[in-house]
């Protein structure tokens, strides 16, 4: 309850500061899906963050009923790299990820959790990712530079007390990504994506807003939506056979065209800003039964000692032929 | 020669059948262990008891509703349901209500649904013959025992078969 009002609290102070979302947001997965895990096997996050880079997971061979285990997901990136704000300006990266548990496994209280990993916790807001869904986990955004790894506290089922949970060997999916995403909730491009001409001609003027939108002609204000009416943003004129053609460019991506150039329908007229990127990887997780162990353990002891019995009587079979042959 | 013949005595017959013996034990062991969960594999897992009993159901699997089955049958009636393990069993209505038991319609001979007789106020077995009183008591072989007592419970607007608990009401 403390941990979902920590977050709440933070959402709030994000949102409040009046500053786009600045990264990689697992709310907005939870805001627009009942699973975050497609029929496909694809994690929803890949919908908004379309570069792939590699993600880590480090996830136990075997569990016993009701242990408290740690699963870390590593999220590398290169730190010297800094991405494009919503602003504009560069700026780190964020790290966010999800863990699909199987049903009935769930995130360790406080009180089950050990020492260390309340330690490796203290700083990260882990919630589920819905009442009826508490085997799913997220988190982030957190700063990317201090969490290349993040630690989730797992709780272990009990078939004994939980009849729909069996012994066998489950599915851990895990999806984590770094950097800000190329879509909003609302479906309108950010500005960490390129831009590409919108017809085949020739570009014929660049309009920047300094500061205020009424630097603009009107015709050109009017084109600019308001979640891009920053300093920086330029309105790109193509002249196409078909008449005249605008783009508008919020700040962050550089141009990679000048005034003059000429330009094919859906070439990039920016660089690529996106430095982040989103990866998934699929785990096996065994709920083992100690008394299977035990038992397994058991009969290869009788083997090995069977074994040994064979020999030696292949020995002392041996002791009786040389006496038949010799004596 | 003698000394050839020291060399390579046999071993005495006492110790091969020692050695006899714990090897055909711990192979026994091996084989046995081995064994034991593929014969558990075979046998059918049980169904699990329903402790707290069942709620009676139509042919189709519906419950019985109480207020219709009685407001659609006579005043003495015997209405057939399924019941605790999928037995098909009768559900008594006596003076215009349902008995506090039930009677399950396996015939205790060989195993044929006993159909009842409107008008000789009987069940008669049509496989062999064996006939018994309105309230499933043996009047006529080569059937051995009673029909099997459940006993029934109006549970809302539904019929509740559960295990038989207590004497046979029927015995004499």
């Amino acid at each position: 309850m403390k941990r979902i009002g920590l977050v709440f609290c933070a959402l709030l102070l994000l949102l409040g500061m009046g500053a786009r979302p600045a990264a990689a947001y697992p709310y907005y997965a939870q805001m627009a899906y009942d699973n975050p895990r497609e029929a496909t096997g694809k994690i929803v996050c890949a919908n908004c963050h379309l570069n792939a880079m590699p993600t880590r997971a480090e996830v136990p061979q075997a569990v016993t009923p009701g242990q408290v285990f740690t699963i870390k997901v590593g999220i590398p990136y290169d730190l010297s790299k800094q991405q494009v704000l919503a602003d504009g300006s560069k700026g780190g990266l964020n790290v966010g990820a999800v863990v699909v548990l199987p049903e009935g496994f769930r995130l360790a209280t406080e009180a089950e959790m050990t020492e260390e990993q309340r330690q490796e916790t203290a700083e990260t807001y882990i919630t589920p990712y819905s009442d009826a869904k508490p085997n799913i986990l997220l988190v982030g955004p957190l700063p990317g530079e201090q969490h290349q790894e993040i630690v989730f506290p797992v709780v272990a089922p009990d078939p004994k007390e939980d009849p729909s949970v069996a012994f066998m060997k489950y599915r851990v999916y895990i999806g984590a990504n770094r950097g800000r995403g190329q879509l909003n909730p609302d479906g309108s491009l950010s500005n960490n994506n390129v831009f590409r001409a919108p017809a085949t001609g020739r570009l014929v003027n660049i309009a920047t807003l300094d500061s205020d939108i009424s630097d603009l002609p009107a015709e050109l204000a009017s084109l600019v939506p308001p979640e891009y009416e920053l300093p920086g943003t330029r309105v790109l004129s193509f002249e196409s056979e078909s008449g005249i053609h605008n783009l508008v460019v919020p700040p962050g991506p550089e141009l990679v065209v000048a005034v003059g150039d000429s330009v094919k329908e859906g070439d990039p007229v920016t660089n690529n800003p996106n430095v982040g990127g989103f990866g998934q990887v699929e785990r096996d997780l065994v709920l083992q039964s100690p008394d299977r162990v035990k038992w397994l353990v058991a009969f290869l002891a009788a083997i090995t000692i069977t074994q040994v019995l064979l020999v030696l009587k292949k020995k002392q079979v041996e002791l009786i032929q040389a006496a038949e042959i010799l004596g | 020669m003698t000394e050839a013949v020291s060399n390579f005595e046999a071993p005495p017959m006492s110790r091969r059948v020692l050695l006899n013996a714990l090897l055909s034990g711990s192979v026994g062991v091996v084989v046995v262990g081995a064994l034991y969960p593929v014969v558990k594999y075979f046998i059918p897992p049980s169904a699990g008891g329903g402790g707290e009993g069942l709620i009676a159901q139509d042919a189709l699997g519906k419950p019985i509703s109480v207020s219709e089955l009685l407001a659609t049958h006579a005043a003495t009636d015997r209405v057939l349901a399924q019941g605790l393990k999928g037995d098909p069993t009768y559900i008594v209505i006596d003076n215009g209500a349902v008995a506090n038991y039930g009677l399950n319609a396996v015939c205790t001979h060989l195993g044929c649904v006993v159909p009842w007789n409107v008008g000789e106020n009987l069940f008669k077995c049509p496989c062999h013959g064996s006939q018994y009183a309105a309230n499933g008591k043996v009047i006529r072989g080569p059937a051995p025992r009673s029909l099997e007592l459940v006993s029934a419970t109006v549970d809302g607007d539904n019929v509740r078969f559960s295990p038989w608990q207590g004497p046979d009401f029927r015995e004499t």
